[in-house]
């Protein structure tokens, strides 16, 4: 009995330890958080409940086709981020000489950010840049290409960051499925493809929607790419773009924070969406018990 | 005679496989040769403009120069914003450690009520939109005179490095033998000096790689920091966006100057962490 009281007493005073992170996350994460949901329910200035701001958004079309315009910009450029990083990481697994070095180049733009990478692009894709005179020069195009300051500047900035996150998760993942499996497959009588497609897809398609999913989430969020080498009047004008706008030009704190929870709704639904697809199918360990 | 037509068809055969997989390859070599060359490419062009005297439809520029870059230095002041970024960087970085290396340990070792329902509320940030949170923050920060001051920077950082500190260094935690702490409260250490002598010494690749994974994430933070930061009171990369959304005021080598100055230390951050790793492989590893 005694030893059990003071185990029930030291419980409680070690999980006091728990606080020192615990109240920094809930006065500066989720009390604003909830004080924003309040802050939607609120017309700018005003005092009472309302559905203003909702209201407005699905009327304004200023508001309502941030939607569209994130949605045909980040699912795209998603799906062309994973066929890319995969077939990437499936043909780096395994012994390759100077894998660290490729494997380092690949992931170099998540270390530069969305910052850098926009101004790299400016630099390198403008008209009169390399990769222009690169086209120009083996004759696949006769004249420069418009790749920045439109919907395609963030296009590519997306991509290029998306493949380096994906990359750098596939990486882990891949590294993680044992070999034997499918070399089994081979010893079986399967060809390469067959492999692929009946042992090592199934192995790790769960991950592979995990990562998909996680990188949805980051670029739907897309904000200083849209701004600088997109057209943030037009075609990318996202999001954050009219958030950011809201709340830092009219001070409307209430609408700007109505649109990061439609965002936020956006994102739940997409999460939801590969959930779904993710279900259908084996979900389960893809190393071997050892 | 057949012996040398079969040698010969071995050979023709062999030489056969090794284009089918040279072939079967390629496009994937194709693939992440261009995707590096447009990486390099965009790297050294960022480099090449900086230093350039001007450079217009040409391979090369024309010439080369550093007054861009000392100009950019001088004008933009970037000493200063770079000075405050690593001085909230780093005082955050320490803070957030202190704070979450207790938390961390009772979630490797203990069990209680909501436990998961708590280690999500410290995965909750990275599943919503930074501005759902980072809006009211703003809000509330203006209203307590927190926003563009060293302080607020300093707290809003923290807002990603608990959350992130927590996250790896529970494994970390969760992976050091329990028998060891418990030989040690029964040789009759108290629990504090268990904790100062036994686990932080064991813990200390964790810490370090936690340190530095979350001063690279605090130095690269923007949303928040973009919201809550006055004109004298900015970080560097918040300082690089706004002179560059500002689009058509400076010359590009001007622009390029810049982002170099916020390149350099990223790279260096890399390189540093990248190094400290090892090290601390090597280390462990003996």
């Amino acid at each position: 009995m005694r030893a059990n009281d003071s185990d029930k007493g030291r419980f409680q005073k070690d999980t006091l330890l728990l606080l020192p992170s615990l109240l920094p996350l809930l006065l500066i994460f989720l009390y604003p958080l909830i004080q924003g949901l309040f802050l939607t329910l609120h017309k700018n200035g005003a005092s009472g409940f309302t559905l203003y701001n909702y209201i407005q958004f699905f009327k304004v079309r200023n508001f309502f086709n941030t939607i569209p315009r994130t949605l045909i910009l980040v699912i795209p450029s998603s799906i062309l981020e994973m066929v890319l990083a995969f077939a990437m990481a499936y043909h780096l697994r395994g012994p390759v000489r100077g894998k660290g070095l490729l494997n380092g180049l690949i992931m170099f733009p998540l270390t530069l950010g969305p910052l850098i990478v926009a101004v790299g692009m400016i630099d390198f894709f403008k008209p009169d840049g390399w990769f222009n005179l690169l086209l120009i020069h083996v004759g696949l195009v006769s004249r420069p290409l418009q790749l920045l300051y439109n919907f395609w500047g963030t296009f590519i900035s997306l991509t290029i960051l998306g493949i380096g996150f994906i990359f750098s998760n596939l990486v882990g993942l891949m590294d993680s499925i044992d070999p034997s499996f499918e070399q089994a497959a081979r010893s079986l009588g399967a060809n390469g493809f067959q492999t692929f497609v009946k042992v090592f897809y199934p192995l790790i398609r769960s991950g592979v929607w995990n990562i998909f999913a996680l990188n949805v989430i980051m670029q739907l969020a897309v904000y200083s790419s849209a701004i600088i080498v997109g057209n943030p009047a037009s075609s990318t004008r996202v999001f954050s773009v009219v958030a950011f706008e809201q709340a830092m030009q009219y001070f409307n704190y209430n609408m700007a924070e109505t649109i990061a929870v439609v965002m936020a709704i956006v994102q739940f639904i997409c999460l939801g969406v590969v959930h779904y697809i993710r279900k259908k199918g084996y979900v389960g360990s893809a190393s071997t018990f050892k | 005679m057949r012996g040398g037509s079969g040698i010969r068809r071995k050979r023709r055969y062999k030489w056969r496989r090794g284009l089918a997989k040279f072939l079967k390859a390629l496009p994937f070599w194709l693939l992440i040769g261009g995707f590096i060359l447009i990486i390099l490419g965009m790297t050294v062009t960022v480099f090449l403009s900086a230093f350039s005297t001007h450079w217009f439809g040409t391979v090369w520029p024309a010439g080369f120069t550093v007054s861009w870059f000392v100009k950019a230095w001088s004008e933009y002041n970037i000493w200063l914003y770079f000075k405050l970024s690593l001085e909230t960087t780093l005082i955050a970085t320490i803070i957030s450690l202190l704070l979450s290396v207790p938390g961390a340990y009772v979630f490797a070792r203990k069990d209680f009520p909501l436990k998961h329902v708590l280690l999500g509320l410290y995965q909750l940030p990275f599943m919503l939109p930074e501005l759902a949170y980072a809006l009211p923050v703003t809000a509330i920060f203006y209203k307590l005179g927190l926003a563009e001051t060293f302080a607020g920077l300093v707290i809003v950082q923290l807002l990603v490095g608990i959350p992130f500190s927590m996250v790896i260094l529970i494994p970390f935690i969760e992976a050091l033998d329990p028998r060891l702490e418990m030989a040690a409260q029964s040789l009759g250490a108290n629990r504090l000096r268990m904790f100062s002598r036994i686990v932080v010494p064991q813990l200390i690749p964790g810490i370090t790689a936690s340190a530095i994974n979350i001063f690279i994430r605090m130095f690269g933070a923007f949303v928040v920091i973009l919201l809550i930061s006055g004109p004298r009171m900015q970080t560097l990369n918040v300082m690089v966006f706004s002179v560059l959304s500002a689009t058509g005021s400076q010359p590009q080598p001007m622009l390029d100057s810049l982002t170099l100055s916020l390149m350099l230390p990223l790279l260096l951050f890399t390189f540093l962490s990248m190094w400290v790793s090892r090290w601390l492989q090597r280390r462990v590893g003996k």
